[in-house]
Formats: C-alpha cells, sequence, structure tokens
C-alpha cells in the first residue's frame, strides 16, 4: 500500500468499530416498549433509561479524550468496546429495573469511550481535504448499522423476546472490538495544537470557544434524532398501531436514508460552504418536525425518516467543524468536549419528550419540542457563520423573523382539563394517562379547533361547558381524582361546582367544600326531577326518609317546594363518546316496557332509551338544549346551529383504554380486536354479543398463549377475565326488566346476559334494569344506620291497583327511585340505565351513583349480589379485563 | 286479582286438567335449571330455562305461579309429572316464601334446550323484536288475531309483540278499514273448586296498551271496547279467556 492511502486500513478498522458500536447504540430501539413493559417503567422513568446516553457521555466524554490523549485512541476505543459487551450481556439477564439500570449505564459508559475514540481516529487517519467526506461515510456507517441493528433487534425480539435481542448486540460489539484491534494503525504521527480557522488560537480545547460553541451546535443538531429514536416506536404503536416489528422497520427506514444523507451532507461540506451546508441540514430538521405532528402515517414516516437523518448527519458533520479547530494531541480532547456538550443535549432531549408525553397525554407536545430544536440550531449555525460574512447576518436576521413569526402557529398539546373558552386543538389522536396505563381519544373526524366550539364555550351564566363535565382525559366524563384537583386548583371557583347542581343544593354555603361534597367524594352531579312528571300520573306517592343534603325537603328545591316541586337524585355524567353504540336506535319494541319504545318527536324514528340514566330525553338534540338551560345555566334556548355543532362533536369521538402499562399496547396489530378507541370507531353499532361466535368483545384467544413474561401472565389474566365475563355462570336473580321480562327467575347465565351489546357492554335493548345498586336492602349505601350517609332516602308507596314492584312489592326504600321518576311506574323504582364498559380507568368511581371507588369495589359487588363465589383469581381477573377497556 | 272460593260445578270436566296456585321450585342441573311446582303432594314438571324466543316464560321465585295444564303421559322429565298443553301465570303479588332452589341430583336432566345456560350457540336472531314482519299474501279477507296474556298482567311479552307487528303488517298492506280491539277479563277454575278472577280493569288495560301500540304501529284502531265482566271459567281453556281480539277487515275491492 502506498503512503497516500496508509490511512485507509486505520480508517476502515474505525468505520467496523463504529459499525459494531452503533448497532446497539441506535438499533435496539425497537426493543424499548418491550423492555419498558418488562419493568413497568412509566414514561418519566423511559426518559431516563434512554437519555442516560446524555448523562453518561457527559461524565465520560473529557474522561474519554484525556485517556486517548494519554493511552492513544487505539487502546481506549478497544477496551470501550469490550465493555458495550458486557453491559449488553448484563442487561439481557436483568432481573429488576435498578439492575438494568446498572447494565445499561456500563453499556453506555463504554460507548462513550469507544465513541469519543472513533471520533479521533478518524480525524488524525484521514486527510483534511477528505473529513467531510470522511466523517460523512463514518455517519452512514452508523446510520446503516441502525438500519440493520434495529430489524436485528426487533425480529429476535419478536420471535425469541427482547432479552435475546439484547445479547445478539453484546455478541456484535465484541467482534467490533477484535476487528479493530487487530487492523488498527495511527500512521499520523503527533503534531503540536494549531487552529485551522483563521484568527481562533488556541493551545488547548477547554479555552477555545469556537470548541464549545461547535459542542453545543452538534448537541443542538443531534438531539432531535436521538430523542425521536427513542421515542418513535412508542409513538407508532399507540397512534398507528404499529406493531414491533412495524416499529423498527419505522427507524430503520430513518438510518437507510441516513447513510445517504450523511454521504451527501459529506460531500457537500467538502465541496461547499460548510456554515451553509450546516443550516440547511437544520432547516430540512424543521420540516421534517412538522411533518412528525401529522396524524396521517406516510407524512409521519417521511417526518420521521428526516428528523432522524438529517439529525444524525448533523452530528457527523459537527465533527467535521470540531476536527478543524485543533490538531494534533489536543484533538481527543476536542471531540471529548463536543462529545460532552452534545451528551448534555441527548440527555435532556429525552427528558424533554418523556415529561412532555407524560404531561400532555400525546405525543406531539414532544414533536415540537424537536422542531424547536431545530430551529435553534438553525439560529446558531446563523450565528456562527455570520462571525465571518455579513451576508450571513442579514440571512440570519431573515430567518430569525420568520421563525418568530411562524411560532404562534404551531399548538399546543390539549391540557388534561379543558377549561371552558381557553382554545386550543383536541388533536384527531390523544392519549391521557390514566390509573392503569393510557386512554386513547379518537376524533374520527379530524383535528378539533375548541375556539369557539360550542361544546367548549360557556353556555350560560355559570361560566360551565360541556366539556367541563365531559373532559377527554376523563374519557368524556370527569373522575373523582380530577374534581379532586379542581377543586384545590381553583378554591372551588371552578364553574363544574357551580351551585345549581355542583353542590348538595344551591341553598347551601357555595363557599363551604361540605357544599360540594357529593361532587367532591363521589363525582355527583344533582338532578332535579319535577315531580310528580309532566306526562303520566304517578303509580306511587313518594316521601322523603332522610335528606342529608338538604335539598329534598327545602322549601324552595324540596319536594313540596310551591313553585318546582322535585325530587333531587345524585347521579355521574356518563361518557359523551362512543355514542353511536349507545344512540343506536333500539327495535321499535322495548322488551322492557311491554310496548313501544319511545319516539323522537323530532324524527317520529323509534330511539334508543340508553344514553341516560332514566332515559328521560329521547336524542342527543334534546338532551344539549336541556342541559344547556339546566346544567349550563343558558339564558336562552340554545340555536339549533349550537344544538348541531354539539352532537356532531359528541357523535364522532370515541374513547377507549389503549395502553395498559402491564398489558402493554392494547391496541397493537394481532391483538383483541376489541380494544382501543380506533377499534370503537370502526365496529359497527346494534350487534348482539351474547353468543360464543361474535361475543361482546371479541375474542381474546390471541393472549391466551402461555408465556414466561410478566406482560403475558398479564394478558393471560385479562384473557380469563373476558372469559368470566362472557362464560362463567351464577344465579341472575331479582333483577327487574332482566328477570320480569320472560326469562324467569332465576336466570342462570352470566354477565354478558345483560350487558349484551357488542363493544359497549351496554344492553342493546333500552336499557334500565334495578340491579339493586339504589334499592334497599341491596343498595351500595351503608346497610344499616348510619350518621355518615351521604345520599337522600326515599319511601315509595305503590298503589294497590297496580303491579308491585316485582321483587320489592309495594313499599320500598331507595336512594334514587331512577327510571319510575320519569315513568312514574311502580316497576320501575330503582332502575337505571346501565352504562358503557369503556374507558373506566379514567373515570372513577363506578355506578350510576358513584359508590365503587375501584373495579375491584365493583365486581366484588356483583359478587355479594349474585352470590357468584367468585374466587380470588377470578375477581383479579375480571379487574384486569375491565381495566383495559 | 281476587279470590274467590267457590262450589265445585265442574269438577267431573276437570279429569284431566290440573290448575293450581303453587310455588315454583328451581331445580339446577348440569344443563339449564328446570322449572317445577308441587301440588297436592305431587311434583309437575313446568319447563326448562331458554330465551324470549321460546313458547315457555319461566315463573319467577318470590311470585307464585298459576299453572294451567293438561296431564301428559309419559316419564317424569327432570323429577315432575310433564303437563301438556301447559300455561304458567306469574301472579304479580310478591310472596317471599317461594324461593326454593334445588341442587342439581345426579339423575335428574334437563331436556335439551335450544339455549345453553351461557352465551347463545346459536346463530340465529335470539330477539323476537330484532326479526322483520312476516309479509301477508293474498287475498286478505276479514281475520282475528287473539293475544293472550298473563293472568292479571296487561304486559306484553315479545311474543306477543311479535303478534302486533304482524297484525299493523296485515292490516297496513291489506288496506284494513276496520281495525276494531277487543279486551277481555278471564277467570280460571282450579282443580281444588276454588275460582280466580283477574283483576276487574284488566280488559281496558289491555285493549288500551294494544291500541297505543297498533297506533305506534302506523295501524290505528278504528273502533276499542273492553268487557267488564270475567269470562266464565271452565277448567279447561281458561287461559284463553285473558285475551285481546283484534278484528282487522279488508279494504271491500282489496285482492
Amino acid at each position: 500500500m502506498s503512503s497516500s492511502r496508509q490511512w485507509l486500513a486505520p480508517y476502515l478498522a474505525t468505520l467496523f468499530a463504529m459499525l459494531a458500536l452503533q448497532m446497539s447504540n441506535l438499533g435496539f430501539s425497537p426493543l424499548l416498549p418491550s423492555i419498558r413493559d418488562a419493568f413497568h417503567m412509566n414514561f418519566a422513568q423511559l426518559g431516563l433509561f434512554a437519555g442516560m446516553y446524555g448523562l453518561l457521555s457527559m461524565l465520560w466524554s473529557v474522561p474519554a479524550g484525556l485517556l486517548a490523549k494519554q493511552f492513544g485512541e487505539k487502546v481506549v476505543l478497544a477496551a470501550g468496546l469490550g465493555t458495550v459487551a458486557v453491559g449488553l450481556a448484563m442487561l439481557s439477564q436483568a432481573p429488576t429495573f435498578a439492575t438494568a439500570f446498572g447494565a445499561r449505564a456500563l453499556w453506555l459508559s463504554g460507548y462513550r469511550f469507544s465513541f469519543v475514540c472513533v471520533m479521533v481516529a478518524v480525524a488524525l487517519t484521514c486527510p483534511p481535504a477528505v473529513r467531510g467526506a470522511s466523517m460523512g461515510i463514518l455517519g452512514a456507517i452508523s446510520a446503516f448499522a441502525s438500519v440493520i441493528g434495529a430489524p436485528l433487534g426487533g425480529v429476535i425480539g419478536r420471535d425469541f423476546g427482547w432479552r435475546n435481542g439484547i445479547l445478539a448486540y453484546a455478541g456484535v460489539a465484541l467482534a467490533g472490538a477484535l476487528v479493530f484491534t487487530v487492523f488498527y494503525r495511527n500512521n499520523s504521527g503527533v503534531s503540536p495544537a494549531r487552529s485551522v480557522h483563521p484568527g481562533i488560537t488556541a493551545s488547548s480545547a477547554f479555552r477555545s470557544p469556537l470548541v464549545w460553541l461547535l459542542a453545543v451546535l452538534s448537541g443542538l443538531a443531534g438531539m432531535g434524532s436521538l430523542s425521536a429514536n427513542f421515542f418513535v416506536p412508542s409513538a407508532a404503536q399507540a397512534l398507528f398501531h404499529l406493531d414491533q416489528v412495524g416499529a423498527s422497520y419505522l427507524i430503520s427506514t430513518g438510518f437507510t436514508l441516513a447513510i445517504f444523507v450523511n454521504l451527501l451532507f459529506g460531500f457537500l461540506m467538502d465541496r461547499f460552504n460548510r456554515w451553509k451546508v450546516m443550516a440547511s441540514l437544520a432547516s430540512l430538521g424543521i420540516l421534517g418536525g412538522i411533518a412528525m405532528t401529522s396524524h396521517d402515517l406516510a407524512l409521519f414516516r417521511v417526518g420521521a425518516a428526516l428528523v432522524l437523518a438529517l439529525g444524525h448527519a448533523g452530528i457527523q458533520q459537527s465533527y467535521t467543524l470540531a476536527a478543524d479547530v485543533l490538531r494534533g494531541r489536543e484533538t481527543g480532547n476536542v471531540m471529548g468536549v463536543v462529545s460532552m456538550v452534545a451528551g448534555v443535549f441527548s440527555y435532556l432531549g429525552p427528558q424533554m419528550l418523556g415529561l412532555l408525553r407524560d404531561w400532555s397525554g400525546g405525543f406531539v407536545a414532544g414533536w415540537y419540542f424537536i422542531i424547536g430544536a431545530a430551529a435553534v440550531t438553525l439560529v446558531l449555525v446563523l450565528a456562527l457563520w455570520s462571525y465571518s460574512s455579513r451576508r450571513a447576518r442579514i440571512t440570519t436576521g431573515a430567518v430569525l423573523a420568520l421563525l418568530v413569526a411562524v411560532a404562534p402557529a404551531f399548538p399546543e398539546a390539549p391540557p388534561r382539563w379543558i377549561e371552558p373558552g381557553k382554545g386550543g386543538t383536541l388533536p384527531a389522536e390523544t392519549q391521557f394517562d390514566d390509573d392503569r396505563g393510557r386512554l386513547g381519544v379518537l376524533n374520527a373526524s379530524g383535528p378539533v379547533d375548541t375556539m369557539g366550539h360550542p361544546f367548549f364555550e360557556p353556555l350560560g351564566i355559570n361560566g360551565r361547558a360541556c366539556v367541563t363535565c365531559h373532559q377527554p382525559a376523563y374519557a368524556m366524563t370527569i373522575s373523582v381524582a380530577a374534581i379532586r384537583e379542581r377543586w384545590n386548583a381553583t378554591q372551588g371557583k371552578d364553574p363544574l361546582f357551580a351551585a345549581v347542581d355542583g353542590s348538595n343544593c344551591p341553598d347551601l354555603a357555595q363557599e363551604k367544600e361540605s357544599s360540594h361534597s357529593l361532587l367532591i367524594d363521589r363525582g355527583l352531579i344533582r338532578l332535579a326531577i319535577p315531580w310528580p312528571p309532566a306526562k303520566r300520573k304517578p303509580e306511587f306517592s313518594i316521601e322523603v326518609v332522610s335528606d342529608p343534603t338538604g335539598c329534598n325537603t327545602s322549601p324552595t328545591y324540596g319536594l313540596h317546594s310551591t313553585h318546582h316541586p322535585a325530587v333531587s337524585v345524585f347521579r355521574r355524567p356518563r361518557m359523551a363518546a362512543n355514542l353511536k353504540f349507545v344512540t343506536n336506535p333500539t327495535p321499535q319494541f322495548a322488551l322492557k316496557l311491554g310496548g313501544l319504545a319511545d319516539v323522537d318527536p323530532e324524527t317520529g324514528k323509534a330511539v334508543s332509551m340508553n344514553f341516560m340514566a332514566d332515559a328521560r330525553e329521547p336524542s342527543l338534540r334534546s338532551q344539549a338544549r336541556n342541559a344547556g338551560l339546566q346544567h349550563g345555566e343558558s339564558q336562552a334556548p340554545l340555536p339549533e346551529a349550537t344544538v348541531r355543532r354539539i352532537v356532531d362533536f359528541e357523535s364522532q369521538i370515541y374513547v377507549a383504554q389503549i395502553f395498559d402499562a402491564k398489558a402493554g399496547n392494547l391496541a397493537e396489530t394481532g391483538g383483541p380486536t376489541a380494544l382501543g378507541p380506533r377499534a370503537m370507531a370502526e365496529h359497527r353499532p346494534g350487534v348482539l354479543g351474547d353468543n360464543d361466535y361474535d361475543p361482546v368483545f371479541q375474542l381474546f384467544d390471541v393472549w391466551k398463549r402461555p408465556g414466561q413474561s410478566a406482560q403475558a401472565e398479564f394478558r393471560a389474566s385479562i384473557a380469563r377475565g373476558n372469559d368470566i365475563f362472557m362464560f362463567r355462570q351464577f344465579w341472575l336473580r331479582d333483577a327487574t326488566h332482566i328477570n320480569s321480562i320472560g326469562l324467569g327467575n332465576p336466570l342462570k347465565r352470566t354477565c354478558a346476559t345483560c350487558h349484551n351489546a357488542q363493544m359497549t357492554g351496554q344492553d342493546l335493548s333500552a336499557g334500565w334494569v334495578d340491579v339493586g345498586t339504589t334499592n334497599y336492602p341491596t343498595w351500595t349505601e351503608p346497610p344499616l344506620y348510619s350518621e355518615a350517609r351521604e345520599l337522600p332516602v326515599f319511601k315509595i308507596t305503590c298503589d294497590q291497583d297496580v303491579p308491585p314492584h316485582p321483587y320489592l312489592g309495594r313499599v320500598i326504600y331507595t336512594s334514587d327511585p331512577g327510571r319510575a321518576l320519569i315513568s312514574g311506574r311502580c316497576i320501575d323504582v330503582g332502575s337505571i340505565v346501565m352504562q358503557q364498559f369503556r374507558g373506566l380507568a379514567a373515570r372513577a368511581p363506578y355506578f350510576s351513583n358513584g359508590s365503587m371507588k375501584s373495579l375491584r369495589e365493583l365486581v366484588d359487588f356483583y359478587d355479594r349480589r349474585f352470590d357468584m363465589k367468585l374466587s380470588e383469581q377470578e375477581k383479579q381477573d375480571l379487574v384486569n379485563f375491565l381495566g383495559v377497556l | 286479582m281476587r279470590l274467590f272460593l267457590a262450589l265445585a260445578m265442574a269438577l267431573p270436566a276437570l279429569a284431566q286438567h290440573t290448575n293450581f296456585v303453587a310455588c315454583p321450585l328451581v331445580r339446577d342441573t348440569k344443563t339449564v335449571p328446570c322449572f317445577l311446582a308441587e301440588y297436592q303432594g305431587e311434583t309437575y314438571f313446568l319447563g326448562i330455562q331458554q330465551d324470549i324466543t321460546a313458547d315457555f316464560y319461566p315463573p319467577q321465585l318470590l311470585h307464585e305461579v298459576l299453572v294451567e295444564g293438561t296431564i301428559a303421559g309419559g316419564p317424569r322429565v327432570c323429577g315432575g309429572i310433564p303437563l301438556k298443553p301447559l300455561h304458567v301465570s306469574v301472579l304479580p303479588e310478591l310472596n317471599r316464601a317461594c324461593n326454593t332452589i334445588l341442587p342439581a341430583e345426579p339423575g335428574i336432566e334437563a331436556p335439551p334446550a335450544k339455549r345453553p345456560a351461557g352465551p347463545s350457540t346459536r346463530r340465529a336472531p335470539v330477539s323476537t323484536a330484532a326479526v322483520p314482519p312476516a309479509k301477508p299474501e293474498p287475498p286478505f279477507l276479514e281475520r282475528e288475531f287473539v293475544i293472550q296474556y298473563d293472568f292479571d298482567s296487561d304486559f306484553l311479552f315479545a311474543r306477543n309483540t311479535r303478534q302486533l307487528t304482524d297484525i299493523a303488517e296485515y292490516a297496513r298492506v291489506s288496506g284494513a278499514q276496520t281495525i276494531e280491539v277487543v279486551g277481555y277479563r278471564g277467570s280460571t277454575l282450579l282443580s281444588d273448586g276454588n275460582v280466580l278472577i283477574e283483576k276487574a280493569d284488566v280488559s281496558r288495560l289491555r285493549a288500551e296498551r294494544v291500541v297505543e301500540v297498533l297506533k305506534g304501529l302506523g295501524a290505528p284502531p278504528t273502533a276499542v271496547r273492553w268487557i267488564p265482566e270475567a269470562t266464565r271459567a271452565s277448567g279447561a281453556t281458561d287461559h284463553e279467556s285473558r285475551r285481546v281480539l283484534v278484528r282487522v277487515v279488508p279494504q271491500e275491492n282489496k285482492p
């Protein structure tokens, strides 16, 4: 080999070392969702696990440069790769999060020493005239490592588990160390430090401002790429329902592009003004980030690929610029400084994305963060360029002005609590953390601009909007936890706590928390049902036996009010989502009525009688009108256009649990088909599921496969829960409108007998049932006298000439007469329309009276009520099953 | 419901008929439960749990059941003597003494059921309400339809609504010029000689509810009346007296 080509052999050995190093570093991200699930990490922990990359680069970069200077890059690089192999092997066997965390730290420590030495090796062995290209090739090799590394890990992870995928990476690192040791020779000699940048002289990298600025540039340029690399797989699975392999191909697409982008920009750096090249690179990065905010998978793919590839190339070419600052022995320290500062940013990047994800419940905020990082990169490049060029200064000013102008156009992620009239966009798809994982929210009609939208704007004098009680983050209702937070945050001033129905009674002292106890403690809204009903002479008389709120005996608001006699009952707001199922018209005959279903006076068609606790409103339109007047205290009826927009919005929004902390992605391809909001949107309403061939929530057989992992075990529990729901028989008895409609009492059946509507678990026919939640003695309230009783108690005495309540007779004590307040029928006392089973994890407590604080309490109630004798395991299986719906 | 003690005027005619009021018994089996009733020391088999598409609607615990049947030959079913034909009515008033569930016993098996105790295995509609009415075929003649009821009840079960849909469809297709509704009040002669007479206003309630439904189905009756007097009980076909009769007279020139 001639002396002019002597650099080629060590350069190729360095490239191979880089290949071995980066296959695991950049390629392992498709395994991250499995690792996260295995150790039950939340997104902040995931951010730390991934972002440790940057943390350790801060710690080890400068020592790595110093060691390279002291012992030579060959020794340090080989030892570093060996350490990488050991760390990966340890991670593959880690039993706990703590040990996994430690193994990852060892792996990344070795990585950092190796990485700095790779840069030193390239800087010292390659001629300056081809430095851009050589760095570009190095970047391309690095990207290529990811291209083959991501599918390698993804495929092995899918077929043999993530642990074996990690072990395979360890083998690759070991091979890299061996090859580098054998073939690398440093032919550069040792020269004194000197700068190739005119006007900048320094003998130490640590005292060179340009070195530090380039280090910041390197960090910024790569921050988006490194951050996206860790979060794109999770986002792809959550937003686009890609499985592990699909997500890994998305990553490998980005790194495939990075091969060419690295080569292209390496070539351009050697041919053109390097600042211009870097500026164009950052500009393209901004466009890539914008594309990632799209809800179109193809556009998201393009955006993610651009961000990954351009960021990758940006890092590499920052080292090209850095290699020119000081030469010789100081090269190690230059690379150490650049690597350290880059590490700061690569630590902050994933951390920020993790925090933004946990804060916003979605990924979009993170994508905007990436856009912002690219924009700052552009500004910094232009700033550095402007030191040497007047034209550059003008360009910088213009770009800055442009960035300032377009910044407000970027929408913010929706907050967990949407306040009326605050504006903002509700994305087409978004997610919110809840007790068991994440709730998925899908706007089938696309993003919703909430500014000026009547669902989100105050409707009347109390400042409430529909969204006040129907929050997307809480499955389009509200949880007690959220209500408590609002009380604490606003000291009870939030419109939610409006006196009209957000307090136990309007005539109580509204500033006192105790006056809102039923809302704060049980999530209940007061409903003043006029008594007697307007349309029918009641078959019973009603007396107030106990009145903890004082509202039923109030001279103004009570049962004997001279102006507006009413019965105050307290009920949970219902989910204003998945409504195509809930409003699906019942057949003309309602089995429980023994006659025809109610008819919508506006359309003349039979209605579902299934979306309010007492079926008092025939349609979403009439519900919106009355809610505006009563809950919103609108001073005039809502205009028809307003009603239409409210109903249109309600009719296109779908919610369901989409991610479970233990079961993982619920909407993955090949998983159970009824899970996730998209399944809700795509499924046909009005299908009876009380059968063994097309059941209520479809089949969970795919999760019955035996597995060793905690995730597989949990999924098997969910599948068993579905089987219990569908097939576990018990004596279903004394439930009015089930046993009493010709089916017999008792009925040897299963949960699915009553909860038979596909996808929601409601009753497909008009669904009010007296399951015993509100009527004594089975009610959910304390069985014995209690001073702490929260709900009113009414005594119902049925007339002698009408059919009595089938299981309680003619005298009934109840905390909520339910449907009977509307129908006036004795047989309906205590009957409540059953609710959807979806998004349960986001909206505790349960039952119309908010009596069950958890899913376990809910299951326990049914176990007692029907003497099911569920085993502890069966109860847990049911809870796990309900939690993922 | 009012119970009258009466002289046994027609006892000879009741040789095969067995009419009584008793608490139902529920017998679990390895498949679906059986419904039984005891009368004068003997156990009678009433039917098994199915769904609302079945002919037999089971009785209810916490309620007495009126059994109107004829002793059929053949072996015992589920431990009870089979009755055929059989009509059972759940009596409306509560009786907490009616609360017996017997466990499954070896050798006592329920007859085959269309539907198991768990979810349905049939790929067919399990709700009559979801099935469109039968298409009436000419010639369209005057027809009478009879809707039968449980004792003291005006409730329209799924089997009744099925009939009403067919009636409305017949009236519509035949271009009915007359739809007359007549409500009746029944009575039953029990095997012990007592007579059960339905409550006084039940014929009106039945007629009014049918009128309301037919109106809703687009076939408003042209005439409605009810017979307040109870039909005289015979002990043989007394269940037929608890009825509404709908008479549909098509247009004269309708083919």
